[in-house]
């Protein structure tokens, strides 16, 4: 905390908890630089919920592992990432791990199996955690936060005996979600989080995230490449491409009336459960070669997006569109 | 909602009148589970009934859609369908023969008419062969053509999946694509045999919306220019109301409901069709 940077000290109550500005993330490939998310905006109001849509390669997980801090050393990353006032990357490691990771920000990763360690207990990896970021816990205070949070996701106690591979696939998402809350963190990113799972299990943990955000007050970040995740759980949607936002939108404004042609085609290739049966198109301009696009604009202080000249418009409030003038990177993909 | 959907291009003219390619007739498959050798010697073996007496037909030129949670026992019938796995008990009946049994070359000659396509495309092909030794690979275990006629057939099948310039595909190894295109190909490589019929098992679960779209259609033409059948497995009802003409539910190694498409969505009759239908989330474009 001491080594943080407080921006806004003066408007705590009404500034967004997370203020994302201008980020774009670089890597240094063998094939050169590839601009995986470029001058990319967004606030996240306390209590919001933002939902990251788009493909592969779109750069919304990337997005994700800036705010944990998370990224690769051969990623570079500029712009400001504002979590209540201060700018996390600016935050050194050290003051990260002890006041911010898993105790104000934490994640729910897809791959539960490989995320959660095969060789110890599930209640064990909650100890860990908490004594790694909350040490000043008494024994049974942990005992009793684990206790807590399994609960809380509908896990039986048996579990905290349990290793990861006698769980189920939903049992297992449910114990990455207890571990993510077992801090109480105000805001809680879920990437894919549900992407494995069966339809009726993922309904249920959906419905158990939408409780728990009640429950435990919570600001999330939803990721995942599927609409209909992002229309159950989110409250705005950004959608991405290309590392770029090409719209931002309360959700029903994004359902009701998309307005970029990128996510027209979102919405349009998935068929419809029900109404009448239309033929669904593919999207061209897929095969996106990032580091080919970004052949132009290496490694610089100014974000590439933000001087190209395809601006977000704001064409009603709150909702804001990327001009799909001849500099957007899906007007370049889909002229090919 | 409960109006009927209109005529679509996806529509095979006159299935009614189609005959019938595929008769399962209490289908079983089960697996011991392996306790200690004198249970098998007192005759105390238990199973895990993967796929428990079902019986249903497909006819020439339909797609049925097996739909159900992880476990149900779809892949298990699918693979029971094109022989992959050998039933425990039961008969398929494909194109009048009993096939559920078969074995040696009688196997080996059935295997060219139905194939099978995988969810996961990028451990679909040998790494270390280019898509060209595959696709050829494929003719050459038939004995099908000499090398001029298979490289001529492998072109013109690349092609007509627009995968052009074919001969550059040809020479890309399996890390060279994207799912999608894998995808394709593995579909292109079932079709070179010219099959009867083609189990696609969750054929586009694994990649981007914004290709899947292309697979399904592929799906969809391959069906209508060579008439044949197919066993579309999936877990998304919405993708199977998009491919089949009929939706059959798997839940626990049975099936629960069969029926056609448009009418197991809109009025699902089994408790678990319900269930599954419910919990479906709405994708936002449902007009």
């Amino acid at each position: 905390m001491s080594q943080a940077v407080p921006l806004n000290p003066a408007s705590a109550s009404d500034a967004p908890l997370l203020d994302v500005r201008n980020l774009t993330i670089t890597y240094r490939t063998d094939r050169g630089y590839v601009a995986a998310v470029r001058d990319v905006s967004f606030t996240v109001p306390k209590g919001g919920s933002i939902g990251l849509v788009g493909e592969s390669g779109s750069g919304k997980s990337t997005i994700a592992m800036a705010v944990m801090r998370l990224l690769p050393p051969n990623a570079r990353v500029t712009g400001q990432i504002i979590f209540d006032g201060v700018d996390l990357t600016q935050v050194d490691d050290r003051a990260l791990n002890k006041s911010w990771r898993w105790r104000k920000l934490s994640m729910v990763f897809q791959k539960s199996l490989s995320a959660l360690s095969p060789v110890h207990r599930i209640g064990d990896q909650m100890h860990d955690v908490l004594h790694q970021h909350e040490p000043n816990l008494t024994e049974s205070q942990r005992r009793e936060k684990i206790d807590g949070v399994l609960a809380a996701v509908n896990l039986p106690q048996r579990v905290i005996r349990a290793y990861p591979f006698e769980l189920s696939g939903g049992q297992m998402q449910r114990a990455m979600i207890a571990l993510g809350l077992i801090c109480n963190p105000p805001f809680v990113i879920f990437d894919e989080a549900t992407t494995a799972l069966d339809v009726i299990t993922q309904s249920q943990i959906l419905n158990e995230v939408k409780r728990l955000k009640q429950e435990f007050d919570l600001t999330t970040m939803v990721i995942s490449h599927d609409v209909g995740v992002i229309n159950a759980t989110t409250d705005t949607v950004a959608v991405l491409y290309g590392g770029q936002l090409m719209e931002l939108a309360p959700r029903e404004t994004f359902f009701k009336a998309p307005a970029h042609p990128y996510s027209k085609a979102l919405i349009d290739s998935v068929p419809p459960l029900h109404g009448p049966k239309r033929r669904i198109t593919g999207i061209s301009g897929w095969k996106l070669d990032l580091a080919e696009t970004s052949a132009g604009s290496q490694l610089s202080s100014s974000a590439p997006g933000a001087s190209s000249g395809a601006a977000m418009v704001e064409i009603a409030p709150g909702h804001f569109v990327r001009s799909t003038g001849t500099e957007s990177v899906f007007a370049q993909e889909v002229a090919r | 909602m409960s109006a009927p959907a209109p005529a679509s291009p996806q529509e095979a003219p006159s299935l009614e009148s189609a005959p019938t390619l595929i008769e399962v007739q209490g289908l079983e498959r089960f697996y011991p589970i392996r306790k200690g050798i004198t249970d098998f010697a007192f005759g105390k073996a238990e199973y895990v009934k993967a796929v428990d007496d079902i019986s249903f037909t497909i006819k020439r030129g339909e797609i049925l859609a097996l739909v159900g949670e992880s476990g149900s026992g779809k892949s298990t019938t699918g693979r029971l369908l094109v022989r992959l796995d050998t039933p425990t008990g039961g008969h398929i009946r494909f194109d009048g023969t009993d096939v559920a049994y078969l074995k040696g070359a009688a196997l080996k000659a059935f295997r060219r008419r139905a194939q099978i396509i995988f969810q996961n495309p990028f451990e679909a092909f040998d790494p270390r062969q280019t898509i060209g030794e595959a696709l050829d690979q494929a003719l050459r275990i038939h004995n099908l053509g000499t090398a001029p006629e298979r490289e001529r057939k492998i072109i013109t099948a690349l092609e007509n999946a627009s995968l052009a310039p074919a001969r550059e595909f040809m020479a890309r190894y399996p890390h060279e694509l994207s799912g999608g295109q894998s995808q394709r190909i593995a579909t292109v490589r079932a079709m070179l045999l010219e099959p009867d019929f083609l189990v696609a098992d969750e054929p586009v679960s694994m990649l981007d919306v914004s290709v899947r779209a292309d697979i399904l259609n592929q799906l969809l033409d391959l069906r209508d220019r060579f008439g044949m059948a197919i066993l579309f497995i999936t877990h998304d009802l919405a993708v199977a109301r998009y491919v089949a003409d009929r939706i059959a539910v798997m839940h626990y190694g049975k099936f629960v409901e069969v029926g056609d498409a448009e009418q197991i969505i809109a009025n699902p009759q089994d408790p678990y069709s319900q269930e599954l239908l419910a919990n479906t989330l709405p994708a936002g474009n449902e007009q």
